[in-house]
């Protein structure tokens, strides 16, 4: 009876050995189906895994933030001294351009008190005020097909799905997916990126899609639209998405019958960045000042 | 006393390999921090394959493909990318340099670094053919040579001090 009980015992044993090695053998077939089938459902609905992307991001957010500060710091200092040579001939071209800084800021304050009579006596109702919520840069997509960039802000900081991201000089992309404590950006340089634009002089309106290129184009332009080099592309706040007038770039050249256009802030080089919140009804805006500053007033 | 002392063996061991864990996800991490003033690029894209290249060849039981496979998603969560896109890169990766590990084992190491760039170009253009699937656009080539050569041009500053520690695994 007992030798009986082993032998079943010991066949057991090798039954179990024997599935465990064909489960190992054909594991990584498994695991690389799971994986495909996974990237087919992103490929068709990319938003199914939006919510734990925000998760993990929110849990690393911190993580990937140490271990960039030590390369921040390297890049910087070395940026530093290197710079320092280049410092002296920049010194004076910052003091000849300060001399017609100083001109052009006569003309514009001429020119703010005529267009603030024009408005009074237009009755114009004023836009309302923008603010900005300014973050640092702790991580990108590390890919060349998908151009997002990871903020160090997030919902607890104010930060709302689908604000205009600014960087030094101009607009460079959008909040597409807000965690607790960070956020990601899709940039205008990203192949799904879509803005609604203006050119500036000739006032009409198009669509800035980005390439996964350093430059992007304008499409939906009528062929009858005579464009030159260097006007200035902003945006047309239509669809109430982004406020109207922010800059993005100048027209550089064209591509193919494409309209190209020159970024003002680089995204790559962006380390701060500044999260414009959404255009608010004013009278909105005012409730909600009050209420930040009823408890202020009690303290 | 004997126990204290096959204790503590048996952590420094445990150490040793757990180093090889840790210097992976900082190779993770570091693919995916943003450091602006160098102008880093695309030159980060290798960073993990080289980690996950170097070990499945010399130390393939210190990455189990449960393991690669869970590296992957975790470089999918962060990156913001196709989720799924890097854990099918990295166990096609896995899967055809085990093998090819013996026939790796016993090359000189100007041939391994060769295989490297055939397995970034693998993982690379794999990476291309999702993203034109998804986006309807035939990508731009010179991103994908771009990286291809870039992330091979770095391995060979990764391979001596791997290999080192590799060593240091086997004393």
């Amino acid at each position: 009876m007992v030798s009986y009980n082993r032998r079943i015992g010991r066949r057991r044993a090798l039954r179990a050995a024997s599935i465990a090695l064909r489960m190992s053998r054909y594991s990584p077939f498994a695991l690389t189906s799971v994986a495909g089938i996974l990237l087919m459902i992103s490929i068709f609905n990319p938003d199914v895994w939006k919510n734990p992307r925000t998760t993990a991001a929110d849990t690393f957010s911190p993580v990937i933030s140490a271990v960039g500060a030590p390369f921040r710091f390297a890049g910087e200092t070395f940026g530093e001294i290197t710079g320092l040579g280049e410092i002296r001939s920049e010194n004076a071209r910052l003091k000849s351009e300060n001399e017609q800084l100083k001109e052009w800021y006569q003309t514009a304050m001429l020119l703010r008190a005529e267009n603030q009579s024009l408005k009074d006596l237009l009755n114009v109702i004023p836009e309302p005020d923008q603010s900005y919520i300014t973050t640092r840069v702790i991580g990108d997509s590390a890919s060349s097909y998908i151009r997002t960039l990871l903020l160090q802000a997030g919902m607890q900081d104010g930060v709302v799905e689908g604000q205009a991201v600014m960087g030094g000089k101009g607009m460079i992309g959008r909040v597409i997916e807000v965690g607790e404590k960070a956020s990601r950006i899709l940039l205008l340089t990203d192949i799904n990126s879509r803005v609604p634009v203006i050119i500036e002089g000739i006032n009409q309106r198009a669509i800035l899609a980005g390439n996964n290129d350093d430059i992007l184009s304008l499409i939906h332009l009528p062929p009858e639209v005579l464009v030159s080099k260097g006007l200035r592309i902003v945006t047309s706040g239509s669809g109430g998405q982004f406020p109207a007038g922010l800059p993005i770039g100048e027209i550089t050249q064209t591509r193919n019958g494409q309209i190209m256009v020159e970024m003002f802030s680089d995204p790559s080089s962006a380390g701060y960045v500044q999260i414009v919140e959404k255009p608010m009804d004013p009278d909105v805006r005012k409730s909600l000042d009050a209420l930040i500053t009823i408890p202020e007033r009690r303290r | 006393m004997s126990f204290l002392n096959s204790i503590s063996l048996t952590l420094m061991k445990a150490s040793k390999y757990a180093a090889v864990y840790v210097f992976l996800l900082c190779l993770l991490l570091l693919s995916l921090i943003n450091i602006p003033s160098l102008q880093s690029g695309e030159i980060r894209q290798g960073f993990f394959l080289i980690g996950l290249y170097f070990w499945t060849i010399y130390r393939p039981n210190l990455l189990p493909y449960s393991i690669v496979f869970l590296l992957g998603i975790v470089m999918d969560v962060l990156s913001g990318g196709l989720l799924g896109l890097h854990a099918f890169c990295f166990m096609v990766l896995a899967i055809v340099v085990r093998g090819q590990r013996r026939f790796l084992l016993g090359q000189s190491w100007q041939m391994v670094w060769a295989g490297f760039f055939l397995a970034v170009g693998l993982t690379q253009s794999f990476q291309a053919a999702a993203y034109a699937l998804q986006s309807s656009t035939i990508p731009d080539l010179k991103y994908l040579l771009a990286n291809i050569v870039l992330a091979g041009l770095i391995y060979p500053l990764f391979h001596p001090l791997c290999m080192a520690y590799n060593r240091y695994l086997s004393e």
